[in-house]
């Protein structure tokens, strides 16, 4: 489970969102909309641990290095480092086993020896989709992930989310109605 | 009551500066009264550095209370002022013993660098956009750069010739007489009451302005509820 | 320091090194900037060699200078390229520390190596002590890369962040400037000063820093 109790989160005076509370149980896909500026990347990133919040709390039954897959579009790769690479430094850093078959699922397995930095905007989505699911994670926050995407992206995408919510929690921050389809639970920011 | 109380320090110490006798020993004695302000001033900004570097390691500590934060703050912000008055008293003092009002003598060299160091760290603290980072960052900075104080106060002028010994040895290491001595810890009390009422002022400010924000922030979204998710309907639908 | 540790650490260091030959920004930006220092010096110093003291100082300043070039930029690069929240997402803090840590030792290592037969060559300065010399190199280089790359870290998040780290960082490196010159100018021929004194007082710096480093890294990692 992944849940906040009255979080909100400001940069210097100014608030973002207030007293936002939820919780996301196995199973439940949770759809984070809004306006843009309403802070949905921002929950996300707080829901990730990756920023603390100014009020309130944020709790998780996992570790977030080793059973959270977190992909977003402001979410950069190193431009110096192959594909395969990456898989490599995300496996031993997040101290999970080798994944042959993560590229493959993406549908990048033809330029895993490849630089990142010479990847168009929809190969490094994908990329970022396979780093997200790489060791099967409990919980997989996605920031607007169709973006970017091709036909055949927005496919290996659409069986990535439903194979997730059949084992853990999916959290989607979005205002693509052809992502709505997976949500459970919708959470509207800035209403 | 506590002005009233500041007002007479303030008297007592003009009084004691008036009426201390010159110390022997010093190119130009009747100058070395300086000392009076000056000594007390370099000891008690050392003083306050390290207490602004403790509760900086409390605030990384306590899982970000802002009052430790404030605590630093006012600390190294007082310890700063007390740093620039022992730096100008110390020209003073250097152009009336020596000639020339800086000379990169070891004690000189060693409190511009401390003067650095917190102008560094006033720099860092306004560098972010997220109060949260601009605190954190600064705090670690405090207890990092507090690292370096015990080799500039203790290490350096020890290993670098220079031309303080002589009046160290006159100031703190007996070489004044027991009237003189009166006198300066008398100062040194003075300027410590006044120096540490300014951070408990400053430390008020601070945690009133923070409380005043936290006021206005509840009164600015008093009319909004708790955001909550719902059951999208669609899927509700077998 | 369990395997775990050992593994992430190398694995930060492996990709800093595979970064840095693929891009090449850093390290000759660094050394360039280092040579470009000492020639100038050369030239300002032409035809009059200076005394021990002033070469210590001068060869420190290059270094110093360089240094803040280079290392600072390993943990500010993270976000200037927005790969920061990636490393928050997966690693812990202590092998990123590290692991980056050991590549700037290695980068100043390396623009010391260059710099120093440099410096002696253009500025016209005899080494008479090379055991001192290696020594207040080795624990100045030392305690450079560990408080450069830890203010880096701080202002990578900052508003104007390659600037602030030179503003940070160089004051809390001036004492290690100055021991620094008590060691250089003994090895330089100045009987006079306190030369492994000087060097025992480098030596507590760095591990000063080295020991509460990390630490400090670990408290901001996710601010």
């Amino acid at each position: 489970m992944i849940s906040c109790e009255g979080v909100g989160k400001r940069f210097s005076r100014q608030w973002v969102f207030r007293r936002v509370s939820l919780s996301a149980e196995v199973g439940q896909c949770l759809l984070l909309t809004g306006p843009n500026g309403s802070g949905k990347s921002t929950l996300l990133k707080l829901l990730a641990g990756l920023e603390p919040p100014s009020e309130g709390s944020v709790s998780r039954e996992f570790d977030t290095r080793a059973s959270m897959g977190y992909s977003a579009t402001d979410l950069r790769l190193y431009p110096n480092l192959t594909a395969d690479e990456h898989l490599r430094f995300a496996g031993t850093m997040r101290g999970l086993p080798e994944e042959a078959s993560a590229l493959e699922r993406v549908g990048l397995c033809d330029v895993s020896g490849k630089l990142v930095g010479t990847f168009s905007t929809g190969m490094r989505a994908r990329l970022k989709l396979a780093l997200a699911l790489l060791g099967e994670p409990k919980a997989l926050l996605l920031d607007e992930p169709g973006a970017g995407l091709d036909e055949e992206g927005r496919a290996i995408l659409d069986a990535a989310v439903s194979e997730q919510k059949a084992r853990g929690i999916v959290i989607l921050a979005t205002n693509d109605p052809a992502e709505r389809r997976f949500g459970d639970f919708e959470l509207v920011l800035g209403a | 009551m506590t002005r009233i109380l500041i007002v007479l320090a303030a008297i007592v110490a003009t009084v004691l500066y008036a009426i201390t006798p010159p110390a022997a020993g010093f190119a130009k004695p009747e100058s070395t009264r300086i000392l009076l302000f000056h000594v007390p001033e370099e000891m008690l900004c050392g003083l306050f550095f390290l207490w602004g570097a403790i509760m900086a390691g409390r605030y990384l500590l306590s899982n970000r209370n802002v009052a430790f934060d404030h605590r630093s703050l006012a600390a190294i912000e007082v310890g700063t002022l007390l740093c620039v008055l022992a730096t100008l008293t110390g020209m003073v003092f250097a152009y009336e013993q020596w000639g020339v009002a800086w000379d990169w003598d070891p004690r000189q060299t060693t409190i511009f660098v401390q003067l650095l160091i917190y102008a560094a760290y006033f720099a860092l603290r306004t560098a972010f956009n997220a109060q949260e980072r601009a605190r954190a960052a600064a705090a670690a900075y405090a207890v990092f750069a507090f690292l370096t104080v015990p080799i500039l106060i203790w290490v350096l002028p020890r290993l670098l010739p220079g031309k303080h010994s002589g009046a160290n040895q006159a100031v703190v290491g007996g070489g004044l007489d027991n009237t003189y001595r009166i006198y300066f810890y008398s100062c040194l009390l003075i300027i410590a009451v006044v120096s540490v009422w300014c951070y408990t002022l400053r430390v008020r400010q601070t945690d009133l302005e923070a409380q005043l924000d936290d006021e206005l922030d509840t009164s600015d979204s008093a009319d909004s509820g708790v955001v909550r998710p719902v059951r999208l309907r669609d899927v509700d639908q077998p | 320091m369990n395997s775990s540790w050992v593994r992430e650490a190398s694995a930060v260091l492996r990709k800093e090194i595979a970064s840095e030959l693929r891009g090449k920004h850093g390290l000759v930006t660094s050394l360039l900037f280092a040579v470009m220092t000492v020639s100038a010096l050369g030239i300002a110093a032409a035809k009059s060699p200076p005394t021990p003291t002033l070469a210590a100082g001068m060869l420190w300043v290059a270094l110093l200078f360089a240094a803040v070039v280079g290392v600072a930029r390993t943990f500010l690069i993270e976000e200037e390229q927005g790969t920061g929240d990636l490393l928050r997402l997966w690693a812990n803090p202590s092998p990123v520390f590290w692991g980056k840590t050991f590549y700037n030792l290695a980068l100043i290592a390396l623009v010391a190596i260059v710099v120093m037969p440099l410096f002696a060559l253009f500025v016209g300065v005899q080494v008479v002590d090379f055991g001192m010399l290696f020594a207040g190199l080795g624990a100045g280089c030392a305690a450079l890369g560990v408080a450069i790359g830890f203010c880096g870290s701080l202002v990578s998040r900052s508003k104007s962040q390659a600037a602030l780290a030179g503003v940070i960082s160089i004051p809390v490196l001036l004492p290690v400037v100055l021991l620094g010159v008590g060691a250089l100018r003994v090895a330089f021929g100045d009987p006079s000063s306190l030369g492994w004194t000087s060097i025992l007082g480098l030596a507590g710096l760095a591990t000063a820093f080295a020991a509460a480093g990390p630490h400090l890294y670990a408290a901001v990692w996710k601010q």
